[in-house]
């Protein structure tokens, strides 16, 4: 899978939860799911069980706490679909 | 130090759900999961947590400035107080069947707000508190949130050392000052 697919299917999660259309539908690898597109904070949990699920990877929390921004999701996703 | 999160019950039975397989093994540890299980009244008891958490999570962030993290399971919730990382922070707690509020008791004098039910009613009486503090138009008191996404004041373009929190979900939002 290369960045652009991850990045799709990132996105397809994350919309359900974006309660600002400008900030997604700007969205860049600087995005931030609360700053940017004011996704409510229970809503991140969502958002780490949503990818758990899609990529068939397990999210330790170490690695959850992290999961705010785009950059940082992709980040954690390639490192976790590496270590299968 | 000081933090304050509101729940608005509705707008969370909306947004969540907190039965969701593995949400609650990602927010509680074992025994807030078992004290879940046994309650007759769990989803109260959720968000309580929660926003207990929340609180928490921010008075820590006061003390300790860091970039925001996703870390419920680290802050354990025992009696009143909850626990992280060798802290432990007093939190209170009200509720009704429209919203759980918690917030941490610093043991000093604070001011703390009523459940007002909206941002722009927190604004409405934040800044005439402050304007009053400094004795300056209420037009020069401007609220911002630094790169912690911790809010502060500028008085006349400078920033003060006021310590305050904001929370606001669905139709409630409240305040808290570190009355200093």
């Amino acid at each position: 899978m290369n960045k652009q697919e991850l990045l799709d299917k990132l996105k397809a999660i994350i919309e359900p939860y974006v309660q600002n259309e400008d900030g997604f539908s700007n969205l860049t690898d600087n995005t931030d799911f609360v700053k940017d597109l004011e996704i409510n904070s229970a809503n991140l949990v969502d958002i780490v069980l949503d990818i758990e699920d899609e990529f068939d990877i397990e999210i330790d929390n170490e690695a959850m706490e992290k999961m705010l921004s785009v950059k940082t999701s992709i980040e954690i996703i390639e490192e976790k679909l590496n270590s299968k | 130090m000081i933090g304050n999160d509101i729940v608005d019950l509705q707008e969370a039975a909306l947004q969540s759900n907190w039965r969701r397989q593995g949400w609650l093994q990602k927010v509680c540890t074992p025994e807030e999961i078992k004290r879940i299980k046994d309650s007759n009244h769990p989803d109260q008891l959720v968000w309580e947590l929660w926003s207990r958490k929340e609180a928490a999570y921010k008075a820590h962030q006061r003390r300790f400035p860091h970039y925001a993290k996703l870390n419920p399971i680290q802050f354990e919730c025992k009696e009143n107080m909850v626990l992280h990382g060798g802290y432990s922070y007093v939190v209170n707690s009200s509720q009704t069947s429209d919203y759980v509020y918690s917030w941490v008791d610093s043991g000093a004098d604070h001011l703390v707000s009523k459940v007002t039910l909206s941002p722009e009613e927190v604004k409405q009486e934040i800044i005439p508190f402050f304007a009053k503090k400094y004795a300056i138009n209420e037009a020069l008191i401007q609220m911002h949130k630094d790169r912690y996404r911790i809010p502060y004041v500028t008085a006349d373009g400078e920033r003060t050392n006021d310590v305050f929190s904001i929370t606001h979900h669905g139709r409630f939002a409240a305040y808290l000052i570190y009355n200093s």
